[in-house]
């Protein structure tokens, strides 16, 4: 019996304790991991830090090909935006409901930082490739051939990832494609921020480096070489 | 003696271990239940008139959101190639399931797809509740959807009282009784 009591106290006594530290190791601490899919072999980078967890996901230029030319855009047109290093992201608020605080992201802050291929080159930083850019480009071309067709625009907005979104505690996520503006197999260290309580007087700004991310090579998926 | 102390401080180590363990067992249980396993919906702070619309279904029916007054309305944006789509699919029909008697509607409308792309899913993912086609994608815009899945619950009266960005397990029972609390 006796011992029976002295059990109960002690599973009460780490219980709190274990609770508390899981809680803090989860509010603070900062991962960022690099993942391989052993059937693709593309990689997943993956940032977690307080309540945010963001993946980029490398896209093939070949997937990201057959997506758009699927979808209503030509030959060239799908080519030109699969080769300019596409991710899938996914952004997920992985806050309580109760606790939790809003997380909002706005990809024109984010920057790159990245060496030219030519070797006598300084590193450059430049901004993302938004969706607008990409719209606006199109707005630009004259000849109705080249034009992009309403179909094809209507894909793209959807499939790409929202320039600026604000994600909820309690569930909120989207996935959509990235374009960085890069050749296939370029490297690059991405600057990210993020705000959290963007509506409030308690606004906090965050931000965090992913270094070292790989645009995917051009790799034909039917005889596996470089294009 | 010695070995009667001995005795009482291996028990009392092999107690602390296992307490330990189990309360470890049990945090870990509980706190990922908690992070990975919640389910709500968004209330929005300043409640919004639903923008109307009209849409055909599979079959070629007209639905208006007018058609729909005076029941909660689940409304959800979606497409074949977007993957949370997907995944929320089935959990919709089972909600469907669970709320088809209950006097509330549900909406599925299909952002820019044309109506052979949705069959060909939908035989692969079972729908029995109602989709819509926008196919040019002029509805989805008027609607405040940055990305898809995104589903906006419409009160009796017509306002968005509640938005869900990404995707839920929406025959999950608290999520359900949010939107049955509006009815």
């Amino acid at each position: 019996m006796m011992s029976a009591i002295r059990y109960f106290f002690t599973l009460l006594f780490f219980f709190p304790v274990l609770t508390l530290a899981s809680i803090e190791s989860g509010l603070n601490e900062t991962q960022v991991n690099t993942l391989i899919d052993k059937t693709t072999g593309l990689k997943t980078w993956q940032l977690t830090q307080s309540d945010l967890e963001l993946q980029l996901v490398q896209r093939l230029p070949d997937q990201t090909r057959g997506f758009f030319q699927g979808r209503g855009f030509n030959k060239q047109q799908a080519n030109k935006i699969a080769t300019q290093c596409v991710f899938q992201t996914i952004v997920k608020n992985t806050g309580l409901k109760k606790t939790g605080k809003p997380i909002s992201i706005s990809l024109k802050n984010w920057r790159i930082i990245h060496q030219p291929l030519s070797i006598n080159k300084n590193k450059i930083t430049q901004g993302i490739k938004l969706k607008e850019d990409w719209a606006n480009e199109w707005l630009t071309i004259k000849d109705k051939n080249k034009q992009v067709k309403p179909s094809a625009r209507i894909a793209f907005k959807w499939a790409t990832f929202p320039s600026e979104q604000t994600f909820e505690p309690g569930g909120d996520y989207n996935w959509g494609m990235i374009s960085f503006g890069l050749p296939p197999g370029a490297w690059f260290d991405l600057h990210i921020f993020w705000q959290s309580n963007q509506a409030s007087e308690q606004v906090q700004f965050h931000d965090q480096w992913i270094k070292n991310i790989q645009c995917p090579e051009d790799i034909s998926i039917d005889n596996n070489e470089r294009i | 003696m010695y070995l009667q102390i001995r005795f009482l401080q291996i028990k009392f180590q092999s107690e602390f271990k296992s307490a330990f363990i189990l309360s470890l067992f049990i945090t870990i249980v509980l706190h990922s239940s908690l992070v990975f396993s919640e389910q709500s919906l968004t209330s929005l702070s300043k409640a919004q008139p639903a923008p109307g619309f009209s849409l055909l279904d599979m079959d070629g029916v007209k639905h208006q959101l007018s058609d729909y007054k005076g029941q909660p309305v689940i409304i959800n944006f979606w497409a074949t190639w977007c993957p949370p789509c997907r995944a929320e699919m089935p959990s919709m029909e089972r909600a469907w399931n669970k709320i088809k008697d209950e006097c509330i509607a549900m909406l599925a409308i299909n952002v820019g797809e044309d109506e052979d792309t949705v069959f060909t899913f939908l035989g692969d993912y079972p729908a029995n509740f109602t989709i819509l086609l926008d196919q040019s994608g002029a509805v989805s815009e008027q609607w405040p959807v940055r990305g898809l899945p995104t589903t906006f619950i419409v009160s009796p009266d017509g306002q968005i009282v509640y938005r869900a960005i990404g995707g839920r397990e929406w025959d999950d029972e608290q999520l359900l009784d949010q939107i049955r609390q509006i009815k």
